[in-house]
């Protein structure tokens, strides 16, 4: 082999050397791209959210929903009616009693006008026999017989008058069943004025609507004591001035300890009874203008049902139907869900038609 | 006296030969200022490299998105357009917050536009709605901003305690070190008075939310007296006795009737409750508060650092006496400055330390070679002075340009050095031995010129990266400014205390007779290749034109990225949920996060912050969430597979994208677009909605094409809402004004501000606000009793439609129209075809209506713009260099003979980038700007000494002259490539170091196009020189055919 041909080989071994080298670094610096890219990439976010049945379904094993902190609870089950709440006043009773007293005096007098009407009635009618018998009384005291007695019947009439008068106006301040009371006399008037009983003026808001008034109500006295029930008396013949709503009036207990004078909320029940659910205030989530929660559907599969929230109740809302006490409702990570679901809306994707 | 011993330099040299002492002293001086400037000099990781800014916040709390847009976006906006050198004005409305930002051209003074600014907003007083606070600019403070964040937790504390203690004692103390612009305090409950009303018991006393207010507000309000003045002295008369507890307050007669009081304690709850929160925070997943250090603009990092933990310092005992931890480092901006300015520091002394080796190995003389290596720290040290003396920190960036000039400095002085050596010894050879002073000072201006023009030249080069505009320009003119410096004190250097230190030491020794062996070594071996490449020149020309074009075939494959990914030992991990998603929801997550980042071995501490501070820096919602993921010192490989780990700790979680980026690299990105991306695509017009549409077609679009990652549209509708729509007809039936209506809203669930205690110096607000258990009820809102004129009570149902709607999370605006954005990363694809192939598609599907129109900013639009500057500019300062060149090389061809040199230099560079993972960031680009600056240099001197051969010894030019020039000038060519390349060594081989990132690429360009140019320079350009050069006294031009007869 000559120094020539030697050189050949030694130059192409430095430029096959130098060929190898140049493949080395690039596929060395291809790996460090693609590890690079790996930590650029995006973390990852696979698709959860399908369409099944027409409803949109979001999948999360169970895994992430440990990660995330997703929990689901079965729906307390409560059987409750519409409950409107309403303000009561406990009314002072002395006008009632001024009232009953100026009602009595003016029976008394007409019971006494009646009286004196039948004797003077008699005495005229005596008087009349024994004038007609060959006039064995005067004249005179027929005439004066028939003025009292004409008298004691005026007298009647303007005692019964006013005893009409003023059971109207009973009515008119007490409401019907209140004027009988006082008209017919009776126990709960006696309770009443014995201090037994207090009677309340419950007055609804003024846009709330009610048929019929329950017949009885919880009133909520004062410092967290219990509620105490208050019976139906009537429809109050006027409404609370401050309130301007449908008013009614309750007879409740006096030994709660109610006051007249005192302003108390009171609950009332509408409607009829209904079996139903209470979805957690933590399992609602709003979207769009409306309550949704997430439902458990088989193994990792969640789907959002919306909520009823015309019935709230303490701590979330009751809901009849559509729901059950035996279905799982997500009660922690609700949010996450919802969120998931509309991740295309923060993470592109186009998927404008989700509402 | 001939003419060369006229110039200024030929004076310069005399002058310093003749007082050589004097300038000694006066190098030991500068050198001695050069130390003291470094104890004192500031260091950071970056310069600041975000312009001028000023921005507005005004907290508008209660309105929603787009209220407050009309209210108080609008008019602020109003208020500051139009001022002069405004560049760019960005607003972002969400609820309860305006925040506008303005930046301003870079040459403008911050302190000029901030107090323009605040002139133009004294206009607005009293031009915003009612309950709105004053807008405020906020503290001005460096690019980086962040300079510690802490966090305090405590297990026996309350969240209100903490933020009390937050608020109170820890705040005010860091607030008042020397360097901090402010302290935004993130989580905890505001501690506030709270007479939290129940409607029901309103009603029942006949009383409406005014009274309530009222009795609050004279309850509570506080009354100077005044004093009175008797005959000798002055009585100051004080007031006391106004409510400061709950129990004063509740006590507190609302209204007197019949004999009877009505006390705030009857209708509501006086209580101390935590305000309304727009944020919060978690510590290593407990609920705590943190607190965001923010510096001055200009401050000085590590010191601002340093004063602040000897100010945590002095209240920790405090703190840890009443049970609260702590944790100092949940994020700290200076334990990077402090590793990448090592790392920078290290690979500028090995590099020092290698240059310093092959110069001996070199010189093979100890004087010879400290003189030398003298130049490499008196130049430094006269550029840190220089530095300083123009306002520049010392960071990754201006050192990295000393960093890249160690090379540089000691090669003026080598040159000389190398000459004057060769001179004195060829002078003892002479039988008649001139003095040594006048051969010192012959060889010195022997290579003056060109060591004067290299530099010249060199600086001219780095004009490009001087003038570069926006962040590129900020980032790296610097380095640029550093390296110029550093060259300029070099060549200082060589001009004086080289020859007078030569003089000193070695002008009457013995000299070694001979060359080095190392130098002898290579000139045989050089010789000889030379020779046998000199006889096939046309087949060396050729391979030489194809190994440039195979060499320059792989820049189109190269991508482009703006900045390397930084290697902070830091991690920002954002967590965004759509939008509506509540604090407490964010904060349970988050706890979640905690628990999987902390299983991560490396991870030292995680720490999340939700939502937004008052002052904050970000404003984000509640749905979004910052966690510091701070990480334990790392190895480079661990370090690169961290952000991969993380990513995987982070999938798997529902509803919710996360993004994890290093805290500088974001601050850049925010400073490019105000968005956290590369890509950012704007979309102007009038209607939200439509701009809402166009922004998801955009995303759409976007989100479909490869490499596209986090799309995101910036502010999506649905962020669910409950409208309050008042009914006319209602109102009038029961006699309110739209306004009390709107109010009584507004106390019941924004709460109103009626006055102030006080606790010692502590104050707190007294607010009036709805019972926690009814503000919290949607379903309730409707119940909210209102009272008329006539006293009479009605339901806000009944006067207003109340309805779930969804809106805005955020209006955003710029230059004050309405825009909606969608930013977008790119993975394992370049920004730039990325961008241009988004372009094409959205023009070809998306079309916009009259008034609608879209633009491209972020990363991607900054690096084009960059990469355009840098073009125009190089092919400026290419002319420059070109004319430079034509005054010392004489005629044209010598000049495209140096010229030659540059494409093979690139080809080094290219094939460096290309072997080491194929991006070309800026830094690379600015290390091929510094590649061509050395390579014209070497090439410089190779045909200059030509020159000198031919027209000062009088050769003939021919191969005996082309060889001898060559083998003469293989040391110093050699030893200044060696230099270069060995003191750029360090920084190539620690690429992957943390604050090499940006350097380390620009080296391995540097790196890459020495290795060829050098070769090129001394295989292939005598060769040329030979055939094409034309060497002869400038006196007599004219056309000469090369001397083929040589070959």
């Amino acid at each position: 082999m000559n120094r020539k041909s030697l050189r050949v080989i030694l130059t192409m071994v430095i430029l096959s050397g130098i060929a190898a080298l140049l493949v080395w670094g690039w596929l060395r610096g291809d790996k460090e791209r693609a590890m690079d890219a790996g930590g650029e990439r995006p973390v990852k976010a696979p698709s959860r959210v399908s369409v099944a049945d027409g409803e949109v379904v979001v999948a999360v094993d169970e895994t992430e929903r440990r990660k995330s902190g997703i929990a689901v609870a079965s729906p307390a089950p409560l059987s409750r009616r519409g409950e409107q709440r309403a303000t009561g006043v406990v009314l002072p009773l002395q006008e009632l009693f001024d009232g009953l007293n100026a009602f009595a005096a003016a029976k008394a007098q007409a019971e006494r006008a009646r009286a004196n009407l039948s004797a003077s009635r008699a005495e005229y009618e005596r008087l009349k026999l024994l004038n007609a018998d060959d006039r064995n009384v005067s004249d005179k005291a027929l005439q004066a017989a028939e003025a009292a007695w004409r008298g004691d019947e005026a007298s009647l009439q303007a005692a019964s008058a006013s005893v009409k008068a003023l059971s109207g106006s009973l009515r008119q301040r007490w409401g019907g069943v209140i004027a009988g009371w006082v008209r017919e006399g009776g126990a709960p008037l006696e309770r009443l004025a014995r201090q037994e009983d207090r009677l309340l003026q419950v007055t609804f808001l003024p846009d709330v609507r009610v048929a019929t008034a329950p017949r009885t109500i919880r009133l909520q006295t004062a410092g967290g004591a219990p509620s105490i029930a208050a019976r139906l008396v009537s429809p109050a013949p006027a409404t609370d001035p401050r309130i301007q709503g449908i008013s009614f009036l309750y007879l409740a207990p006096a030994r709660s300890g109610l006051l007249p004078g005192m302003n108390v909320p009171a609950r009332l029940p509408v409607g009829p009874m209904v079996q139903g659910v209470v979805v957690p205030d933590a399992a609602v989530v709003w979207w769009q203008g409306k309550a949704w929660a997430y439902l458990e559907k088989g193994a990792d599969r969640f789907v959002r049902r919306e909520i009823p929230t015309s019935a709230p109740v303490d701590g979330g809302y009751f809901t009849a139907g559509g729901l059950s006490a035996d279905d799982r409702v997500v009660v922690s990570g609700a949010q996450l869900l919802l969120s998931e679901e509309f991740r295309p809306r923060i993470k592109g994707g186009g998927e404008g038609d989700d509402d | 006296m001939t003419s060369r011993d006229r110039g200024i330099i030929a004076s310069l040299v005399r002058f310093s030969l003749r007082f050589r002492g004097v300038v000694i002293a006066l190098a030991l001086l500068t050198a001695g200022y050069g130390v003291y400037t470094l104890g004192g000099a500031k260091y950071d990781v970056f310069p600041e490299f975000a312009p001028p800014q000023v921005v507005i916040q005004t907290e508008a709390p209660g309105l929603s998105p787009e209220q407050a847009e009309a209210l108080v976006t609008r008019p602020v906006e109003n208020a500051v357009n139009g001022l002069t050198g405004i560049e760019s004005l960005r607003s972002g409305t969400l609820q309860g917050l305006s925040v506008v930002t303005l930046t301003f051209d870079p040459r403008s003074d911050v302190y000029r536009d901030r107090q323009l600014v605040a002139e133009r907003l004294s206009t607005l007083a009293g031009r915003l709605p009612q309950g709105v606070q004053a807008p405020v600019i906020t503290p001005l403070t460096s690019s980086t901003s962040v300079v510690l964040a802490v966090g305090l937790t405590s297990a026996t504390r309350s969240l209100m305690e903490l933020r009390t203690i937050a608020d109170w004692t820890v705040r005010p103390r860091l607030q008042a070190v020397p360097g901090v612009a402010k302290v935004a305090v993130f989580g905890g409950d505001v501690r506030q008075l709270q007479i939290q009303f129940r409607p029901d018991r309103l009603i029942r006393y006949g009383l409406s939310v005014e009274d309530l207010l009222a009795a609050a507000r004279r309850a509570t309000g506080v009354r100077g007296a005044g004093f009175i003045d008797s005959g000798n002295q002055r009585l100051i008369l004080r007031g006391e006795g106004q409510s400061l507890t709950p129990h004063e307050l509740a006590r507190t007669v609302i209204v007197h009737r019949n004999g009877a009081n009505v006390t705030i304690g009857d209708v509501a709850q006086a209580v101390e409750a935590a305000e309304p929160s727009i944020g919060a925070a978690l510590i290593m997943g407990t609920p705590g508060v943190q607190l965001l250090v923010s510096e001055q603009y200009g401050a000085n990092t590590r010191e601002v650092t340093d004063a602040v933990e000897k100010a945590l310092a002095e209240v920790r005992p405090g703190l840890s006496s009443q049970k609260v931890t702590l944790h100092g480092d949940v994020f700290r901006p200076a334990d990077f400055i402090a590793t990448a300015i090592g790392n920078v520091e290290s690979a500028l002394l090995t590099g020092a330390v290698l240059v310093a080796l092959v110069i001996f190995l070199f010189l093979f003389n100890l004087r010879t070679a400290a003189v030398s290596c003298l130049a490499i720290p008196l130049s430094l040290l006269a550029g840190v002075a220089g530095l300083e003396h123009l306002g520049l920190s010392l960071n990754t960036m201006t050192l990295g340009g000393l960093a890249i000039a160690v090379g540089m400095v000691v090669d003026d002085a080598v040159i000389d050095v190398e000459n004057i050596l060769r001179r004195l010894r060829e002078n003892r050879r002479l039988p008649e031995p001139l003095p040594a002073a006048r051969v010192v000072y012959d060889a010195s201006l022997e290579v003056r010129g060109a060591v004067v023009y290299a530099t010249f030249a060199m600086a001219l080069v780095f004009v490009p990266v001087l003038t570069m505009s926006g962040l590129a320009g900020r980032l790296f003119a610097p380095l640029g400014i550093a390296y110029i410096l550093a060259t300029f004190a070099s060549l200082a250097v060589a001009l004086t205390i080289t020859p007078a230190l030569c003089l000193v030491l070695l002008g009457g020794r013995e000299l070694p007779e001979r060359e080095p062996p190392v130098v002898r070594w290579l000139k045989k071996r050089y010789r000889s290749l030379l020779a046998t490449l000199d006889r096939r020149p046309r087949a060396v020309v050729a391979a030489v034109a194809l190994f440039t074009l195979a060499g320059l075939a792989p820049l189109p494959f190269l991508d482009a990225a703006f900045l390397p990914e930084l290697k902070e030992g830091h991690f920002i991990v954002h967590m965004t949920a759509v939008p509506g998603t509540s604090l407490r929801e964010s904060l349970r997550l988050g706890r979640e996060v905690t628990t999987a980042l902390l299983k991560l071995p490396f991870v030292r501490t995680v720490a999340q912050r939700a939502g937004r501070a008052e002052e904050g820096d970000d404003t984000l919602g509640t749905h979004s969430s910052e966690f510091d993921v701070d990480l334990k010192p790392m190895k480079g490989d661990e370090a690169e597979r961290a952000r991969g780990e993380i990513r995987a700790a982070l999938d798997g979680f529902v509803g919710v994208n996360f993004s994890v980026n290093t805290f500088l690299t974001e601050r850049v990105e925010e400073t490019l677009s105000g968005f956290t991306a590369p890509v950012a695509v704007n979309i102007y017009g009038d209607d939200l909605n439509e701009l809402d549409r166009k922004a998801r077609e955009v995303a759409g679009i976007l989100g479909g094409m490869p490499g596209a990652a986090d799309v995101q549209v910036q502010s999506p509708p649905g962020t669910p809402q409950l409208t309050v729509r008042l009914r006319d007809e209602e109102l009038s039936r029961w006699g309110f004004a739209p306004l009390d209506v709107l109010d009584a809203v507004r106390t019941a669930y924004q709460g109103v501000d009626v006055g102030e205690t006080y606790e010692g110096n502590r104050v707190f607000d007294v607010a009036v606000i709805l019972d926690a258990q009814t503000r919290g009820s949607v379903a309730r809102v409707g119940d909210l009793p209102l009272q008329n004129p006539d006293g009479a009570y009605v339901r806000l149902r009944q006067l207003a439609d109340i309805y779930e709607t969804s809106g805005r999370y955020a209006v955003l605006h710029d230059a004050a129209r309405r825009v909606q954005t969608v930013t977008c990363n790119v993975a394992g694809r370049d920004v730039n075809t990325f961008v241009k192939k988004a372009r094409k598609r959205i023009a070809r599907d998306v079309t916009f209506p009259p008034g609608s129109y879209l633009e491209f900013t972020g990363e991607a639009a900054a690096q084009s713009r960059a990469r355009r500057e840098l073009l125009v500019h190089s092919l400026m300062a290419g002319v420059g260099v070109v004319l430079l060149l034509s005054m010392v090389m004489g005629n044209a061809r010598n000049l495209l003979l140096v010229m030659a040199n540059l494409p093979f230099a690139v080809v080094g560079g290219v094939l460096a980038a290309f072997m080491t993972g194929g991006t070309l960031s800026i830094g690379s680009m600015v290390g091929f700007v510094t590649l061509f600056g050395i390579t014209l240099r070497n090439s410089i001197m190779m045909i200059s000494h030509y020159e000198h051969l031919v027209l000062v010894e009088g050769m003939a030019w021919g191969r005996n002259a082309a060889m001898r020039g060559a083998s003469e000038r293989l040391a110093p060519i050699l030893m200044t490539a060696l230099v270069t390349a060995l003191g750029l060594l360090p920084m190539a081989i620690g690429a992957s170091a943390p604050g090499r990132e940006i350097e380390g690429p620009m080296a391995l360009v540097i790196l890459g196009g020495l290795v060829t140019s050098t070769t090129l320079n001394l295989l292939v350009l005598p060769t040329l020189a030979l055939r094409y050069g034309r060497f002869q006294g400038r006196t007599s031009p004219g056309p000469q055919e090369p001397d083929r007869a040589e070959y």
